[in-house]
C-alpha cells in the first residue's frame, strides 16, 4: 500500500531538488500501523507520539544479503539486514531529528498532501520540513550516511523502523558540517 | 548534553555533545563557514550555504523524551479533556469525536504548534543558554 518517494531526500534546500529517486524501502512496522492501526484500531500497534529521523551507515539497496529487508531493525551489530546507526560509538553531534506528528502547524512536521492520479505510480504524497542534523563537531564513530530512516524515540540503534531511503554518495561528516534532509512519502 | 541549535533563518535541529567547548566548537565552526558565505557541508554534498546561528539551549536529554510512553496522571487528562470538549464544541454543543481525539493526543506530543522563528520547538523546558558571544568576535574555539 505505501510506496516511498526520496525525490527530495538530501543534502539540498527545498528549491534544489535533484528529483531522483533513490532506492526506498517500507518496513513492516509501517504496513502493520495500516492493517491494524488505522483499519483496525488497535490499542496495541499504535504510532509513535512524534516520528524521529535518524542517519544510517547500511544502505536500503536492492534486497541483497546485506541490503534492508522490510523486517530489518536497528542494531549495533553490522550484519546481515540490520541497521546501523551513525554516531552510535561517539556522537560528535549527531543526533535524531523529530517530525512532529502533525500537518503544517509545527515547525518541523508533514505538509499538505497532494494526490497522483497516474494509475501504476500514483497516489498520496506528503512532503515534511526539512530537518537539519548537526553541527557536528567531529566525526562521527561510525560515520559515514548511507541512507536515513524514519523511526522513533531518540536512544540510537533503537526503536521501530518506518521508512528508509539511500543518500545520493555516502555523506562522512567533519567539524562544523549540517546535512539536511527532506523526506517526502507516498501512500500509492 | 543535547543542544537545540536555533539558526538565524528560523530553522533548528538537535545535537548531541558531551560538553560545553565541545558544543561551541561545533557552533563557531558552522557559524564561521555562514559569515564567510561557505558551504554548510558535508564535503561533496550540495552546496547549500551555512547558517549563522542564533540561540542554542541546552537540555539534559534529548527534547524528543517530553512524554514517550505517552502517559499521565488520569487527573491532568481530565482537566485537559475538559477543556478540549469546550475548544472544539461548534455553537450547537456538537462535538467531533475525531478531532477531539487528535487533540488529546497531542497533549503528549514533544514539540509544540507554531513557534516563533527563534523560539524553541520543544515542549520541554531547557536547561539553560549557551552564551553564543563568542561567535561574534570570529574566534574559534
Amino acid at each position: 500500500m505505501f510506496d516511498f518517494d526520496d525525490r527530495a531526500h538530501l543534502h539540498h534546500c527545498d528549491e534544489e531538488y535533484e528529483n531522483v529517486r533513490y532506492a526506498t524501502i517500507v518496513f513492516q512496522r509501517m504496513s502493520q500501523l495500516v492493517t491494524d492501526y488505522v483499519l483496525g484500531a488497535s490499542g496495541s500497534i499504535t504510532p509513535p507520539a512524534s516520528w524521529t529521523m535518524g542517519l544510517a551507515t547500511t544502505n536500503v539497496g536492492a534486497g541483497g544479503g546485506t541490503d534492508y529487508a522490510r523486517n530489518s531493525v536497528w542494531s549495533a551489530s553490522v550484519a546481515t539486514t540490520n541497521i546501523n546507526e551513525i554516531g552510535a560509538v561517539t556522537a560528535s553531534g549527531y543526533a535524531r531529528q523529530t517530525i512532529a506528528k502533525s500537518i503544517n502547524q509545527g515547525a518541523i512536521d508533514w505538509g499538505t498532501s497532494t494526490f497522483d492520479n497516474t494509475f501504476s505510480t500514483g497516489g498520496q504524497s506528503t512532503a515534511a520540513d526539512q530537518v537539519t542534523f548537526g553541527a557536528f563537531s567531529g566525526a562521527p564513530d561510525t560515520n559515514g550516511a548511507n541512507s536515513w530512516v524514519i523511526t522513533d524515540g531518540s536512544t540510537l540503534n533503537a526503536g521501530q523502523v518506518y521508512v528508509s531511503a539511500d543518500t545520493a554518495a555516502t555523506r562522512t561528516f567533519a567539524n562544523g558540517d549540517t546535512e539536511k534532509v527532506t523526506a517526502t512519502i507516498k501512500a500509492g | 548534553m543535547y543542544v537545540e541549535v536555533i539558526y538565524e533563518t528560523g530553522r533548528s535541529s538537535v545535537a548531541n555533545y558531551d560538553s560545553d567547548e565541545e558544543a561551541m566548537s561545533a557552533l563557531a565552526a558552522h557559524h564561521k563557514r555562514a559569515k564567510s558565505g561557505q558551504s554548510g557541508g558535508p564535503v561533496g554534498a550540495p552546496h547549500i550555504p551555512a547558517e549563522r546561528i542564533a540561540k542554542a539551549l541546552v537540555y539534559s536529554k534529548h527534547p524528543n523524551e517530553y512524554n514517550p510512553d505517552q502517559t499521565m496522571s488520569a487527573e491532568l487528562v481530565g482537566a485537559e479533556l475538559s477543556e478540549l470538549v469546550t475548544k472544539y464544541s461548534d455553537d450547537n454543543g456538537v462535538v467531533n469525536v475525531s478531532r477531539l481525539a487528535q487533540a488529546v493526543q497531542a497533549i503528549s506530543h514533544p514539540m509544540v504548534d507554531n513557534s516563533g522563528p527563534h523560539d524553541s520547538n520543544f515542549k520541554m523546558q531547557e536547561a539553560r543558554e549557551l552564551d553564543l558571544a563568542y561567535l561574534e568576535g570570529g574566534a574559534d574555539v
